[in-house]
């Protein structure tokens, strides 16, 4: 699979394929770095994947990057691979405007783009170049607003939907090939639910693997940093630069970072892995699809080995609502001193979702956290009994745009908020088209800090599959590239 | 005053409280949201949890760092 003539030149599919190019010397990080500043110039007007774009710094990384390749230098598989970050994490060169004319009428200071963020720097360090910063949702919380001087990412499978949030243009950015990965947050399903919707792959760390410091809060207690990019692998490469321990963050882990690349050969002989039906399918508005994609995925993973086992989340419902209610309740926090003072500077999305968080009570808040460390206690459990449980991501495809709203989006079948709840790690997998021919994801949630096994759990179903191969239809696909396959006839 | 009046008062007195004076429109609209805030909120009372603790930590020994924000 390759993309991208737009740009001029063949895009890597992903961070392996680029990597192994950069070092046999069939491509370089500048003439990477190049297509894909060609390519946002064609494209991007119409996908609206950026807030910034940052061609000159990148431009300058690449050539850096090839030098330091050419004189021996190699900072591993991110050396000299362009990526993405949200707009609501601190980059150098790009002031962060958190998608809210809150922060570009008055930024306050730090959010300046003199410096970066932690996870930034780890990627500096790591050899990527970054291309820029990618278009999010109000302060990560808010819904696609015209009558705000942002961009809006668009769906690159169809243009006139919304791509999912809220990283959305890192998401959409993938997909559409504009970059090879990216970082997103995932508070409430924010890294997972663009990936779903675009058909690409996200990975949700558990809460304090990775720094949050540099990064805009919404919820203390849910905020989550992770990667996006076009398969787990590539996922994990990203994890594996930007995980670790932060001094600035006070919910970051001390627990030691371990490898994060499947090695083998997809086998998942001797794991148990739970599924969770009940919770997840059947639910009104789910695309007709859905079922029959997800007892697929769960046949695929049965066929590389895995013992599958039907389990049932405690309490969903509930655990999912401690999590959304936790979310109001701290972004309310952040942001009442500015909600009093600059109402209007806030899209009327955001705005009415967190005044929303101070109609909840003390009580009300101090109940959630005691369903979430007795949720905490009983998925632990559960993961005693089984290494991973699978769900689908969501039970639709990406919605349009015309009409969307904090309420229709309420209303939208959407499995992730669960796993912030409790913390643990979870990765979204494109796992085939919807009825509607948009991409259904499969979503696998693992023990906390064992990403690793939810991985290797989504590479060995990558594996198997082609579906992350697949590429928006024309124009965003190239000559190479293609559509989303046609489904298999299902029983 | 019927059950719609009574949650509007309910949820003018908190934004009131919290500093807010907001418009009609935008009041009837979180009217509107308080009904399911307060489904969801009071779903959150099951005997499980009724006994245990919050998943609120905090160390006596050192206290958190100040939360650096913007880039370190």
């Amino acid at each position: 699979m390759t993309a991208a003539a737009d740009g001029g030149g063949a895009i890597p599919p992903g961070i392996d394929e680029a990597a192994e190019a950069l070092r046999a010397g069939r491509l370089t990080s500048l003439e990477l770095t190049r297509t894909l500043i060609r390519r946002a110039e064609a494209l991007d007007e119409g996908l609206g994947v950026y807030q910034r774009r940052l061609d000159e710094s990148a431009l300058e990384e690449a050539a850096r990057a090839d030098e330091e390749l050419a004189s021996g230098r190699d900072r591993g598989p991110l050396h000299g691979i362009p990526l993405g970050v949200k707009d609501i994490i601190a980059t150098r060169g790009a002031p962060t405007s958190a998608g809210s004319l809150v922060f570009e009428r008055e930024r306050p200071p730090g959010w300046e783009g003199g410096a970066d963020a932690p996870v930034v720097s780890r990627l500096r360090g790591a050899g990527a170049v970054i291309l820029g910063t990618t278009s999010t949702m109000e302060f990560a919380i808010g819904m696609p607003d015209p009558q705000r001087p942002f961009p809006i990412a668009r769906n690159p499978w169809d243009t006139s939907r919304w791509a999912g949030g809220s990283s959305s243009g890192t998401g959409a950015g993938v997909a559409a090939s504009l970059m090879l990965g990216g970082l997103g947050s995932d508070t409430g399903g924010s890294i997972r639910i663009p990936a779903a919707l675009c058909g690409v792959s996200g990975l949700k760390p558990t809460y304090g693997r990775v720094p949050r410091s540099g990064v805009v809060p919404l919820a203390y207690s849910l905020d989550t940093v992770g990667p996006i990019a076009r398969t787990a692998r590539c996922c994990a490469h990203l994890l594996q630069a930007i995980a670790g321990p932060d001094g600035d963050d006070p919910a970051s882990a001390a627990e030691p970072v371990p490898g994060y690349l499947p090695h083998g050969d997809g086998s998942l002989d001797g794991l148990r892995l739970g599924v969770d039906r009940a919770s997840c399918l059947g639910r009104p508005g789910s695309d007709p699809e859905l079922a029959a994609r997800f007892e697929a995925a769960v046949e695929e993973l049965s066929g590389a080995g895995a013992e599958i086992v039907p389990v049932e989340l405690p309490r969903y419902e509930v655990v999912r609502h401690s999590g959304a209610l936790s979310l109001r309740a701290e972004a309310s926090a952040y942001h009442l001193p500015w909600l009093r003072r600059r109402w209007g500077d806030y899209g009327v999305h955001t705005a009415k979702v967190l005044a929303a968080g101070l109609l909840l009570s003390s009580a009300d808040y101090v109940q959630a956290q005691r369903v979430r460390a007795w949720a905490r206690r009983e998925v632990a459990a559960m993961l005693g009994r089984v290494d991973a449980v699978l769900t689908p991501t969501a039970g639709v495809g990406a919605p349009p745009l015309a009409g969307l709203d904090h309420l229709s989006f309420g209303r939208l079948p959407i499995f992730a908020g669960f796993w912030n709840a409790v913390g643990f790690p979870a990765i979204s997998v494109p796992m085939g088209p919807g009825a509607s021919g948009l991409p259904l994801s499969l979503h696998v949630a693992g023990r906390p800090f064992e990403e690793a096994t939810v991985v290797l759990v989504a590479d060995a179903f990558q594996r198997r599959t082609d579906w992350h191969r697949a590429l928006p239809p024309a124009p965003l696909s190239a000559p190479g590239g293609r559509g989303l396959p046609r489904a298999p006839a299902l029983g | 005053m019927g059950e719609h009046g009574e949650a509007r008062g309910r949820v003018a007195a908190m934004l009131r409280a919290a500093g807010l004076e907001l418009g009609e429109a935008e009041v009837e609209e979180l009217v509107e949201m308080y009904g399911q805030l307060r489904t969801a909120a009071d779903s959150l009372d099951i005997p499980e949890a009724r006994t245990g603790e919050p998943a609120l930590l905090y160390s006596p020994l050192e206290p958190p760092p100040a939360g650096g924000e913007a880039g370190a």
